[in-house]
């Protein structure tokens, strides 16, 4: 029981940072453009909240698969994804890619333009006024986009289930775990599972609010 | 002031630095490739109960660990297709696996019909239906019956020839309601949430479930075949593995189980 949790931390952990670190890259991207190729990147990128999650998977099997040339290039250079925990990893930093963009992208969009001209006249660079004054300032934003992309990450199934199968104590997740064991009449397990999976999820939920408002006080307590 | 904020959010830019470090130490796990993973074996949902047991068995015979995925043949050959990293693949069918050898996915040379299926009825046990024949099922009594999704299940298929060779497919087919795989045919009619169902031997015995056989010439042999892939990582010990599925011992556990031998 502890394995398919330990995976699916070590899933959920990577797929959020992987989430974050091209979330942003995107957000910075698109924010403050509302031309049609900036239109349809957005839509493309938000896919993921709309199609069912086998369809992700589907998808992902076909781009990566055995069968495919990007599939074949990537075992060439000894990267397996397909059936492996990368792969789940892959699967699972997909779905919460979109979590992370939005509100990061609201938060960037949320900061004063002002400041970032008065930056510009002072000689920075795009890359120093995004570092140490865009993100900075949109950071309450990209911690919510992370929180919310770990806890997408960490229920992630469908997609996971067809990209990375069910093998036990390789690519097998909680999720995928308590789908195991209902489909095998092992209810006992299902239940221990399920009931596992339901205390991290409150304890990470709880976790986060308690260092959102710790967060929060501080900076109240540096502005007064 | 609002500067002031800028200096005083350190953290959110030390998070920045160290994501391309982290991105490296990931890349570097990837390309290990992990080899000393315990033989793979993708089974057949409904050999669950089967294979769980005489895999106890062969870890403390051998000594080597073997792990099993289950799903039903078809979805699992579809995976093998795509790369899945399995050793041996026992299919509940011939055909899937003859279709493997035939696109150089499994080795021809390790093909093993190790055991035959048997089909038979269920019904639930709360409701009393003491149903004697497939013909039963056309009953409005009965509201639903379970099977396995015939399009890639080997029992579903087997239900379906079953429905269609007894004539009672016109009213049937309404009632019908499928499981994923056979396994969770069966738990639909064990848990009361489905009348009947027409499912695997093996699981009807594995959930308690008392089955009424039936005739043989209603559905084509259920052949239970296994083999190599072509590719297995651990093919030394994927061969012992199905050397020890034809042993004498293997074949009590399965007749104790419910499957019958391969020829007869």
């Amino acid at each position: 029981m502890l394995t398919p949790l330990l995976l699916s931390l070590r899933v959920a952990g990577l797929a959020t940072l992987f989430a974050i670190v091209f979330g942003v890259a995107i957000a910075a991207l698109l924010t403050r453009r509302h031309s049609a190729p900036a239109n349809v990147a957005d839509a493309v990128v938000n896919l993921p909240l709309v199609l069912p999650p086998t369809v992700l998977g589907y998808y992902l099997l076909v781009l990566l698969g055995a069968r495919s040339p990007l599939g074949a290039w990537l075992e060439s250079v000894g990267i397996e994804l397909v059936f492996t925990w990368q792969g789940a990893v892959v699967a699972a930093s997909i779905v919460a890619l979109p979590l992370v963009v939005g509100s990061t992208r609201a938060a960037l969009e949320a900061v004063d333009p002002d400041l970032r001209d008065v930056a510009r006249t002072l000689g920075q660079s795009n890359t120093a006024i995004f570092l140490t004054i865009m993100l900075p300032l949109a950071w309450r934003g990209l911690l919510a986009g992370g929180m919310l992309a770990f806890a997408r990450a960490l229920g992630e199934f469908g997609a996971t289930l067809m990209i990375a199968g069910n093998i036990p104590g390789r690519t097998q997740t909680l999720p995928i775990a308590i789908y195991d064991s209902v489909q095998a009449g092992d209810l006992a397990s299902a239940n221990r599972q399920a009931l596992l999976l339901t205390l991290v999820a409150v304890a990470l939920l709880v976790s986060m609010r308690y260092l959102g408002s710790a967060l929060a006080g501080r900076k109240m307590r540096d502005r007064g | 002031m609002v500067f002031d904020n800028c200096v005083r959010f350190p953290h959110a830019l030390n998070l920045y630095r160290a994501l391309p470090a982290a991105t490296l130490v990931f890349a570097a796990a990837c390309s290990t490739g992990p080899r000393d993973e315990p033989l793979t074996v993708a089974a057949a949902a409904s050999l669950a109960p089967i294979l769980n047991e005489l895999g106890e068995i062969y870890e403390e015979q051998t000594g080597e660990p073997v792990v099993f995925s289950y799903g039903s043949t078809g979805n699992l050959a579809q995976q093998i297709r795509n790369g899945a990293p399995f050793d041996v693949f026992v299919s509940a069918d011939a055909l899937r696996v003859d279709e493997l050898i035939a696109e150089a996915l499994l080795d021809e040379g390790t093909r093993l019909a190790f055991a035959r299926g048997i089909l038979v009825l269920v019904e639930a046990p709360q409701l009393g239906l003491s149903l004697q024949s497939v013909e039963d099922l056309a009953d409005p009594i009965v509201r639903d019956v379970a099977i396995a999704n015939p399009r890639h299940a080997p029992y579903g298929m087997a239900a379906a020839q079953t429905l269609l060779r007894t004539g009672v497919e016109v009213k049937v087919l309404p009632k019908l309601v499928y499981g994923e795989s056979v396994r969770q045919a069966g738990l639909m009619v064990q848990s009361g949430n489905v009348d009947a169902g027409l499912i695997a031997l093996s699981i009807a015995k594995s959930v308690g479930l008392d089955g009424l056989e039936l005739p043989q010439e209603l559905y084509d042999p259920i052949q239970h075949v296994a083999a190599v892939l072509s590719d297995a990582p651990r093919p030394e010990q994927a061969a012992r593995f199905l050397e020890f599925l034809s042993s004498p011992q293997a074949q009590a556990l399965y007749r104790r189980l419910g499957l019958e031998p391969p020829g007869g």
